[in-house]
């Protein structure tokens, strides 16, 4: 064992078209229920038919923030879960010791898409919103809020950035830059993005079914995932509460094409080959992995491809939750790893929600149903545009004595 | 990163800097009457951007950054290898804006049918870094980072981080921006920009010099990272990086905080004032700004009298990260021992170059230090 300090997870919070809590949440995953519905945010002839997994009710009630973006507001909701849960009171690490460090892409579009519209049909400029349109602004207000005035950053990995947040998170505490960090990923909705995905053909038109014979493509969401990390030492002397080992992740990058993923799943591979390698552990540990699964014609296969080839005939359980939330891009990853610390927690597969019939080309049967199961290492994976692949590997706490 | 000894080497690093002369170009009429001053490439005879033959369509940013890539390349002893093995880390907080509005602008103008997936593929924020991954065949860790002016640093922080923990043997990284009509629009209607022609003098003496508001630019810095040791005769070798953001929107800029926070970056990494030949800051010609830096420059001079002092925003104009660009010329004036001829001396006759510090803030309030030694 390396002596570097092991990661954990202290605190999580969550905001997805399922609900604006962790026990929202999980119940979606029992009873079967998907967040995807109708989009009311804003009108689209040619989209406003496709189901989207849009957050219901305001986000700024949530927040408290005076300001700031559809993004801003989602992080800020899901940080106060996360910081609330973790038992951090503000007085117990130093406030130069704390870090945020979140995915993004969308920040304030939305505003972006009003500016222009307003330009452009009506010749006037409208400042009003500019300053608030970044993808950083997120970051920034979860800093503010909290008062971290450690390293910060936003990651713009495309839909890997929340798992690529999470491993960064572990980098500035093994590198010793941080004590508590609050890493996760965020993205809203908009014009932009629903059209952009609707233009590549990759949006069903009735819903996401990943890894599914009858797959037509993903569905859009939008989200927000924090989970607070700390060094294991840092977690015990205060006392708290360890909800996960966060034990390994591995990132890579295809290099193969700027959207489309390696056929084969090469890229994949090599990340859940890292991630265990950094957990050391082996394959045969893993009881249960949350997929990216987004449904679309190419993700599916290659993603199958590399996980038979990683695990062989001895595949774990494998599920994708994207139908429950859609796919919420930069905050996947963080909402993903979320589902999967409370899968470990509750001892329970969430299901493949939309699975009808496994195509035959995909080398595997995700879990279709909700299933109690014994489950002691889960790992998640996300994919994202670039070729980007992030794995974690998470672990129960317990594990953290049997390997101490 | 706060190494005991230093992060990494720097084997290669170039960049691609605008020039001396902003270039006017009509405001648009909806915002304002006139004509704007900004830094661009195309000044610099950089019109040959020109993608590699395989890649049909190249936003301009992934052009620069490419092009920033391959300069640094060529004049690289120790070059990263294809495959796992080389990481890339972007810093760019514009990535490539220019093709999601044009993206958005065929959504108004043509309405939904008219969305062009393929500028929206390259208004994806990755995919600079990802066509850098295609184009050299790095297949390590590939990130970008988003965060204003902290961006750049942020790459490089990490960069670092992966060649020093061993997670890759090479890490390119890179910082770049480039300038689009809406970040100009942006900041003339926010007050971030002047409209004054004449090029920027930051930090010059005398009344001429001092306005309000800076000028845009735009540019792109590449860096070749190993591990530290691990090449025998590096250009330099980053002993610290450190930034930090702003804990309220919109802060009073207060010269003592900055002091207290260069002061720090140079206690955890354990250098003391009087051993920097060089210190190079990112002062922009905006009269509240450089008044900030004026008084931080004086204030570490006051503990070091013969330290020198440069400025660079000149010849690239105010973008979020031009930091990149300010970090070429401290690689290149450790790797020389002189000051090169682009910077601007403001203060000191430095003699023998062994370390630089970079000092950057912001008006948002973002700031970062970075130390380079020989």
């Amino acid at each position: 064992m390396s002596s570097r300090p092991r990661v954990v997870v202290t605190g999580m919070g969550i905001v997805s078209a399922v609900g604006w809590t962790l026990d929202d949440t999980w119940q979606a995953m029992v009873q079967g229920r998907s967040g995807l519905g109708t989009l009311t945010l804003f009108e689209s002839q040619r989209c406003g038919k496709l189901p989207v997994g849009e957050v219901a009710g305001d986000p700024a009630l949530r927040s408290g923030l005076d300001g700031g973006s559809r993004s801003d507001h989602l992080a800020v909701w899901a940080a106060k879960q996360a910081f609330a849960d973790c038992g951090l009171d503000g007085s117990d690490f130093a406030r130069e010791r704390g870090s945020v460090v979140l995915g993004a892409l969308t920040g304030g579009m939305l505003f972006t898409e009003e500016f222009f519209l307003r330009l452009l049909r009506e010749d006037r400029a409208d400042a009003s919103h500019l300053a608030e349109r970044a993808c950083c602004n997120a970051a920034d207000r979860v800093a503010e809020i909290f008062g971290l005035g450690g390293f910060r950053t936003t990651l713009s990995n495309a839909c890997a950035s929340g798992g690529a947040a999470l491993s960064l998170g572990c980098d500035l505490i093994e590198a010793g830059e941080a004590d508590v960090v609050l890493a996760g990923g965020v993205d809203s909705l908009g014009r932009i993005v629903l059209n952009g995905f609707n233009s590549l053909m990759l949006v069903s038109p009735d819903g996401c079914r990943p890894f599914d014979a009858g797959r037509k493509g993903m569905s859009v969401g939008e989200g927000a995932g924090v989970l607070v990390l700390e060094s294991e030492a840092h977690a015990r002397a205060r006392g708290a509460r360890v909800r996960a080992w966060l034990a390994g992740r591995g990132n890579t990058c295809d290099a193969h094409h700027v959207s489309a993923p390696e056929p084969e799943g090469r890229g994949l591979y090599e990340a859940m080959r890292l991630a265990l390698a950094d957990a050391d552990l082996a394959a045969a540990a893993i009881d249960y992995i949350n997929a990216h699964g987004t449904g679309t014609m190419d993700n599916d296969p290659a993603e199958a491809k590399a996980l038979r080839a990683l695990f062989g005939d001895a595949l774990p359980a494998v599920s994708s939750t994207k139908r429950f939330f859609g796919h919420t891009l930069a905050a996947a990853g963080a909402i993903e790893a979320i589902v999967t610390v409370l899968a470990l927690e509750r001892q329970a597969i969430p299901p493949n929600l939309g699975l009808r019939s496994v195509d035959a080309k995909i080398p595997l049967a995700p879990v279709a149903e909700y299933r109690p199961a014994k489950l002691a290492v889960a790992m998640s994976t996300s994919l994202g545009f670039g070729g980007n692949n992030s794995a974690l590997v998470l672990r129960r706490p317990e594990a953290l004595g049997e390997s101490a | 990163m706060t190494a005991k000894g230093y992060a990494a080497d720097i084997v290669a690093a170039s960049a691609l800097r605008p020039g001396s002369t902003p270039l006017l170009r009509p405001a648009p009429a909806a915002v304002a009457q006139g004509e704007w001053p900004a830094y661009r490439l195309d000044a610099a005879g950089e019109r040959s951007l020109s993608p590699p033959d395989r890649i049909k369509r190249l936003g301009r940013g992934q052009a620069m950054a490419i092009v920033a890539v391959k300069r640094a390349l060529d004049g690289c002893t120790a070059s990263p290898a294809r495959g796992s093995s080389t990481a890339v880390s972007v810093g760019t907080a514009w990535a490539e804006e220019g093709d999601e509005i044009t993206f958005l602008e065929n959504l108004i103008k043509l309405g939904e049918k008219g969305a062009k997936p393929a500028f929206f593929v390259n208004s994806v924020k990755n995919a600079l870094a990802s066509q850098l991954a295609l184009t050299f065949g790095y297949q390590g860790e590939n990130q970008t980072f988003a965060h204003d002016a902290l961006s750049f640093e942020s790459a490089l922080w990490q960069g670092a981080h992966l060649v020093r923990v061993g997670r890759a043997a090479h890490a390119v990284v890179c910082g770049v921006d480039a300038l689009i009509e809406l970040h100009e629009m942006q900041g003339h209607l926010l007050g971030f920009f002047a409209t004054r022609p004449a090029p920027l003098a930051p930090l010059a003496a005398g009344p001429a010099s001092v306005g309000q508001g800076t000028i845009p630019g735009e540019g792109a810095a590449a860096f070749v990272l190993t591990p530290p040791g691990a090449t025998a005769a590096p250009l330099a070798r980053l002993v610290s990086v450190r930034g930090r953001g702003p804990l309220q929107r919109a802060p009073a800029l207060a010269v003592r905080d900055e002091l207290a926070f260069v002061e720090q970056g140079l206690r955890e990494a354990s250098v003391e004032p009087d051993e920097l030949g060089l210190l190079l800051v990112g002062a922009n010609g905006d009269s509240a700004l450089d008044a900030v830096y004026a008084e931080v420059v004086q204030g570490l001079r006051a503990r070091a009298p013969g330290l020198a002092v440069g400025v660079y925003r000149h010849l690239t104009g105010d973008f979020p990260t031009a930091s990149a660009l300010g970090f070429e010329l401290a690689v290149r004036a450790v790797a020389s021992r002189t000051v090169p001829s682009e910077v601007r001396r403001v203060a000191g006759s430095p003699a023998n170059i062994e370390r630089v510090l970079l000092y950057h803030l912001a008006s948002a309030g973002y700031h970062s230090t970075a130390i380079v030694s020989a």
